[in-house]
């Protein structure tokens, strides 16, 4: 039984450290962005005594004439396209209602689904009686964004085999602001484990599948046992990602595999002691700049 | 303590995982996360300690007043616990949400310190029959993350240690004849003996067919918490568990 006591140290903030040539403009709440009455006002904006004033803490973003403040905390907001993880809650009639932590409960219609085998026939009663033989509360689902309602509500679809229901793996939660937009979201990384990284900040890790089952679509969930080195390399990225959601570093594929890559020598327990956590998002915060540079 | 539904494939692996001794993130069944302590944070008390294990936060402080000795125990002070669920820890602990629980785990400690071995209560008496310490210890939750009992029993260790040899031995202006307060080694006694003999408490939760102990919030199961004391015939039956329904 390892039980380590410590006391609190205070930690100074690992950005700090490193300088960055472009700094960003931060404001928060209330802060006067600029005076000049020539720019359109965006989100997280307001106009006051004839000055722009922020009115949520993030970084002030300009394109041409529009500024707005994109906020650094922040529930998710949903946008057409979008690949998220989500969580059912409800069952209702005709459709689910999943949870993306937005500010309202997606809902995932079941005209949406992909009926078991591809049909692709009308929807009848007999499907409404057996939508919890499809996904029951509990359940963990990756969607796209199909639309946004006027109150903001996200409707999901999974109409492709890459989308459904998703097997044994372990998911983390972070903030959305922290997920790189990218041309894909589904990764096979070279340790061993793939990463589903969702716009909303549900990132879900699960051991590679050995084939692709294309008549399931994705319904039938493998419950064998994983392999227990399958399971060190998942338990290493999901504290790889822990550590980097909490140093505020951008998650994309890039940066979660340098962080693999920095953490193998250290136990997969001791990755989250905060010492050695700065340790290994410094090194890999180095080999991004070197890589971009 | 939200309880978090989960897929019928997530519960899969984490019990499969529990067999294999490597838990969901990286460590063994018999892992604790890290704990941070530290004692004297509040001001107007006699001994506090702040205790952080992993995502759960807790603030005990103990205030020593003088008091009647109870008439059962005439040479001996006692203890009493109170444990407030601030509404902030979790949204059910919200009015009246976390009075249960509250009452639940003063219980607990209760029935841990009842123990003569646990702690020398005689050293609180300062003359029989009429006048001895009483020990208010309060817990405050501040945040939930799981694994209470444990955390709670480490901060009311350190704040016990905590409880300065001046609260207990200064003289004051209220005392009674005869009694002898320049009789400093009271606290110290109270300090050393806490540090040695105060017990812990251990939860471990059965995860399908193994056991695991310091459960994190999102799979807890049953759980049964022990009283570990330095020797450990004393250690009396296990306490009753408190089940969370996530898991069977």
């Amino acid at each position: 039984m390892a039980l380590e006591m410590r006391l609190p140290v205070a930690r100074k903030p690992l950005s700090e450290s490193l300088g960055r040539e472009s700094k960003k403009h931060l404001v928060v709440p209330g802060d006067t962005i600029t005076t000049d009455t020539g720019f359109m006002r965006g989100h997280g904006t307001y106009m006051g005594e004839e000055k722009l004033i922020a009115s949520v803490a993030g970084s002030v973003e300009r394109v041409n004439k529009l500024i707005c403040v994109k906020a650094l905390k922040t529930r998710y907001n949903g946008e057409v396209g979008d690949i998220v993880v989500g969580r059912i809650t409800e069952v209702q009639q005709k459709r689910w209602k999943v949870e993306t932590n937005s500010r309202l409960d997606s809902v995932l219609l079941l005209s949406s689904m992909n009926l078991p085998g591809g049909e692709l026939r009308r929807r009848s009663a007999e499907d409404e009686l057996a939508m919890r033989g499809f996904l029951q509360e509990g359940d963990l689902i990756s969607a796209e964004v199909q639309a946004v309602f006027s109150d903001g509500a996200v409707s999901l679809h999974t109409r492709s085999l890459k989308y459904g229901k998703l097997g044994q793996g372990v998911l983390v939660q972070v903030s959305p602001s922290l997920v790189k937009r990218q041309k894909t979201h589904f990764h096979d990384l070279p340790c061993g484990a793939s990463v589903i990284l969702g716009n909303n900040g549900f990132i879900w890790v699960y051991p590679t599948p050995e084939h692709k089952d294309d008549d399931a679509g994705g319904f039938i969930a493998n419950l064998e046992p994983v392999s227990l080195a399958d399971r060190e390399v998942i338990s290493r990225l999901r504290n790889c990602i822990v550590s980097l959601a909490t140093q505020r570093m951008m998650l994309y594929d890039t940066s979660i595999l340098y962080c693999y890559e920095a953490s193998l020598p250290h136990q997969i327990k001791d990755i989250l002691k905060p010492e050695i956590m700065e340790e290994i998002v410094m090194e890999t915060r180095q080999r991004l700049l070197e890589q971009e540079g | 303590m939200a309880s978090v539904a989960l897929s019928e494939a997530e519960k899969v692996y984490i019990v499969h995982g529990v067999q294999e001794d490597l838990r969901v993130d990286g460590r063994g069944c018999d892992d604790y996360r890290c704990v941070e302590v530290e004692t004297d944070v509040v001001s107007n008390t006699s001994g506090s300690a702040r205790v952080k294990l992993g995502h759960t936060d807790i603030l005990v402080g103990v205030k020593a007043e003088m008091g009647t000795p109870k008439l059962e125990k005439p040479n001996e002070g006692y203890l009493e616990f109170f444990v407030d669920c601030s509404a902030s820890a979790a949204p059910e602990f919200e009015g009246r949400g976390g009075d249960d629980l509250g009452t639940e785990i003063a219980n607990t400690l209760y029935r841990i310190f009842n123990n003569k071995s646990s702690i020398d209560l005689k050293s609180l008496c300062i003359s029989p029959r009429e006048h001895c310490w009483v020990l208010y210890v309060d817990v405050l939750l501040l945040e939930c993350g799981g694994n209470l009992f444990d955390a709670i029993s480490i901060a009311v260790k350190a704040a016990l240690f905590n409880t300065s040899a001046s609260a207990l031995g200064a003289p004051g202006t209220e005392t009674s004849r005869g009694a002898d307060h320049s009789r400093t080694p009271r606290g110290r006694t109270l300090a050393a003996r806490s540090r040695a003999e105060t017990p812990l408490l251990w939860t471990s939760a059965c995860v399908g067919t193994g056991s695991r102990t310091e459960s994190e919030d999102l799979a807890e199961a049953r759980g049964k918490a022990l009283a570990l004391l330095p020797e450990p015939e004393l250690a009396g039956p296990p306490l009753p568990s408190w089940p969370h329904p996530t898991l069977e």
